[in-house]
């Protein structure tokens, strides 16, 4: 069952599977790498921002679009 | 002369290496057609010549803004720079996005390529170590491992480079494997480019891949009906992979890239400070009171230190003055010393505490901070169409805004960034800061400090407000979260030699305007007090004073006195005082916080109006930011005088 990125605990590493946001959204997030396959591990959650990282990089997510990636939890 | 372009996504360290290739010859212009930094610089190896180009950083070459399309373009030989070698800059704790960056210049069919690891020496120190030559081999392409802030590796670079250029090394990266729809899709698009534009077969598989991929600028710029070819051929993809095509092929060269590095790589780098900072700095409550603590420190420190140096500077420009007036004979003793001196040395004045401010963050930034709160702020930012990274700039124009306008770059969404610089003359420099102060002394005693502070907050709203308008304005409805990816680079100690680069980078714009644009106008707005008779009897600033007074006195209850020193602030701020104490105006309490308030918001002074054009490069935005804020003092200073004549 995928679920969204900002309800991954801390610590967790998950797979995107989908990002359902605006365009503009959609399009920086996939040019940092945070795209559909792509693996990050969760830095940070909580309230206000979700800190990720993946093989590009650490970024900060706001909350709002963290609820926009779907994702996967490794298994 | 060979060319070598320098290519990379951001904070790799690109310019540092260019620093080390060529040790002086530095030069600085822009791109042609935009304001875009060109940095090059020419070195000799083996006897001959090479110069390079630091090409503007950038994630992928899917552009999304300015300065990375300059990118894209020279890679896609539309711009008129022909690099011989391309090296692409990675930073070793980061590779699999510059191999991933590689491969997909490799894809525009450039072979010249050298790939150069930065930053090994930090690298080896979080236990991540990188095996150049695996790398090498899976990449069939020269691996320069080097960490250019020590200076190590540069000469194997600099060999590499020439073992390239002179055809002694033939690179031959490997491609990315796509699936058979989207090969189908790029070999149907690449040969329509080949007929249609007369693209050569190469070149015309990459650009089909990048239109591929999304980008929409590219498919407007390539002309005819491509967008809607490109559009079409998008929609069967999605449905025959039941995939967004643009996340496949960006996948498949992710996959190719992280597969080579994790051959190559081995340890994993000891990044758990990094991740126990982050959650404190990044927590809205505790990252939140820090940012506030060490915002409030920058001002503090570049207000006190300011004050220390400005004293000095403002007493000899005084002195200057008065020399002038005593020692020359009429006018040019006037001229010189009420005109040139009092003029620009009102505004150098500024240049300690913006230098002191420009430093003090520029090192912050380059200690990864910035970011942090950015990242923080982010949330509520984009609500009003700016970014997270809009606080920067903003907070550099509490200085002043013209720096505050040049530093707007690193926000790396263009219309963010738009709408930054456009919104920004509504944050109060410290020049309008002497105006609050001055001014909210004409009132009462309880209500000096609140009705400096009130001022303070209407300017804050009006700048979100504005910003919100913008947006609207120029792009449409605001597109939810679209602002609030930011990059978190590690934490580091900040570099000396790059902070102070940057500082002068970033500030000696000023310089530049006081001596010219200011010079000017000082001039000009002296001889208007002096002609055709002098001020209080008749000159020409009088005249013009009374010509307004119909209109700011039914607006805001000021007479011709404040109609002058409002027409005079647009010159500098501070000159609002200025024109009060020489007129020897008179205000009620009431006019006092209404031309306060009327000055803070007005319109940008002149350098600011000077620093919008440059940055934005279009009169109609600059327009468009000046008739804001006129509008916007317009209606706030209206509102206040009723509020107030009612009260």
């Amino acid at each position: 069952m995928p679920k969204s990125l900002a309800e991954v605990e801390e610590g967790r590493t998950v797979r995107i599977v989908d990002v359902v946001a605006g365009r503009g959204a959609a399009a920086m997030l996939y040019n940092l790498g945070l795209r559909p396959g792509a693996r990050v591990e969760v830095i940070r959650s909580g309230p206000g921002p979700v800190v990720v990282r993946t093989e590009g990089g650490t970024f900060s997510i706001g909350r709002g679009l963290a609820f926009k990636v779907l994702v996967e939890e490794e298994e | 002369m060979r060319v070598v372009a320098l290519v990379g996504p951001p904070n790799v360290g690109k310019t540092t290496i260019m620093s080390r290739l060529c040790r002086t010859s530095l030069e600085v212009g822009n791109w042609a057609g935009v304001t875009v930094e060109r940095r090059t610089c020419v070195y000799e190896f083996r006897g001959s010549r090479y110069r390079v180009v630091d090409l503007p950083g950038t994630y992928s070459l899917v552009t999304t803004s300015e300065d990375q399309r300059i990118t894209r373009d020279v890679l896609l030989g539309r711009l008129d720079e022909h690099p011989d070698v391309i090296v692409v800059v990675a930073d070793a704790l980061n590779l699999v996005r510059g191999v991933s960056l590689l491969l997909e210049i490799a894809e525009l069919g450039h072979t010249h390529l050298v790939l150069a690891v930065n930053m090994m020496d930090e690298a080896e120190r979080l236990g991540l170590s990188v095996d150049a030559q695996t790398l090498e081999r899976r990449l069939r392409v020269p691996v320069v491992p080097l960490s250019a802030k020590r200076g190590t590796g540069i000469r194997r670079l600099k060999r590499a480079i020439a073992d390239v250029a002179e055809g002694r090394i033939e690179p031959d990266p490997p491609r990315a494997e796509y699936p058979r729809p989207i090969l189908v899709a790029v070999r149907r698009l690449a040969e329509e480019l080949e007929r249609g534009l007369g693209e050569p077969r190469e070149r015309a598989r990459g650009l089909a891949i990048k239109l591929l991929e999304g980008d929409v600028d590219l498919a407007e710029r390539l002309g005819g009906d491509l967008s809607e070819r490109v559009e079409r051929l998008h929609r069967e993809l999605s449905e025959a992979l039941g995939r967004d095509p643009r996340a496949e092929i960006k996948r498949a060269r992710d996959d190719l890239a992280s597969e080579i590095v994790r051959a190559a790589v081995s340890g994993r780098p000891a990044l758990d400070r990094q991740a126990r900072l982050d959650r404190v700095l990044v927590h809205p409550l505790w990252g939140g009171l820090l940012a506030g603590v060490v915002l409030s420190g920058v001002f503090a420190l570049s207000f006190y230190l300011g004050d220390l140096l400005a004293e000095p500077l403002e007493d000899a420009f005084d002195a200057l003055g008065d020399w002038a007036r005593r020692a020359l004979p009429d006018p040019w003793g006037g001229l010189l010393g009420d005109g040139v001196f009092a003029g620009v040395g009102a505004v150098l004045a500024m240049y300690p505490y913006i230098l002191i401010m420009t430093l003090l963050l520029t090192a912050l930034e380059d200690t990864g901070y910035t970011a942090r709160v950015a990242a923080l702020l982010s949330g509520p930012l984009s609500r009003f169409g700016l970014h997270g990274k809009s606080v920067f700039p903003a907070a550099l124009s509490l200085a002043c805004n013209v720096p505050g306008v040049t530093g707007a770059r690193i926000i790396d969404d263009p219309r963010a960034l738009t709408v930054t610089v456009l919104a920004l003359p509504a944050v109060p420099c410290s020049a309008r800061l002497t105006v609050i102060a001055y001014l909210t002394g004409h009132l009462p005693d309880p209500w000096r400090v609140p009705a400096a502070v009130s001022i303070y907050a209407i300017a804050l709203l009006t700048f979100l407000g504005t910003a919100a308008l913008l947006h609207r304005l120029l792009y449409g409805p605001i597109e939810p979260h679209a602002g609030t990816v930011v990059e978190l680079p590690r934490m580091r100690r900040p570099h000396p030699g790059t902070v102070f680069r940057v500082t002068w980078l970033r500030s000696n714009e000023f310089l530049r305007k006081a001596g010219t644009v200011i010079l000017a106008a000082s001039i000009a707005i002296w001889a208007l007090t002096q002609y055709p008779a002098p001020l209080g009897h008749g000159s020409a600033v009088e005249v013009i004073g009374r010509a307004l007074e119909p209109v700011t006195g039914a607006l805001f209850g000021l007479d011709w006195g404040s109609a002058v020193a409002l027409l005079t602030g647009v010159l500098a701020k501070e000159t609002v005082v200025s024109t009060i104490k020489t007129l020897h105006l008179r205000l009620a309490p009431a006019q006092a916080y209404v031309l306060a308030l009327v000055s803070t918001l007005y319109i940008p002074c002149a350098s600011t109006i000077g620093a919008i054009y440059s940055e934005t490069g279009s009169a109609r935005l600059t327009a468009l930011s000046v008739a804001l804020n006129l509008g916007v003092a317009t209606l706030v200073g209206g509102l206040a005088h009723l509020a107030l004549s009612v009260a």
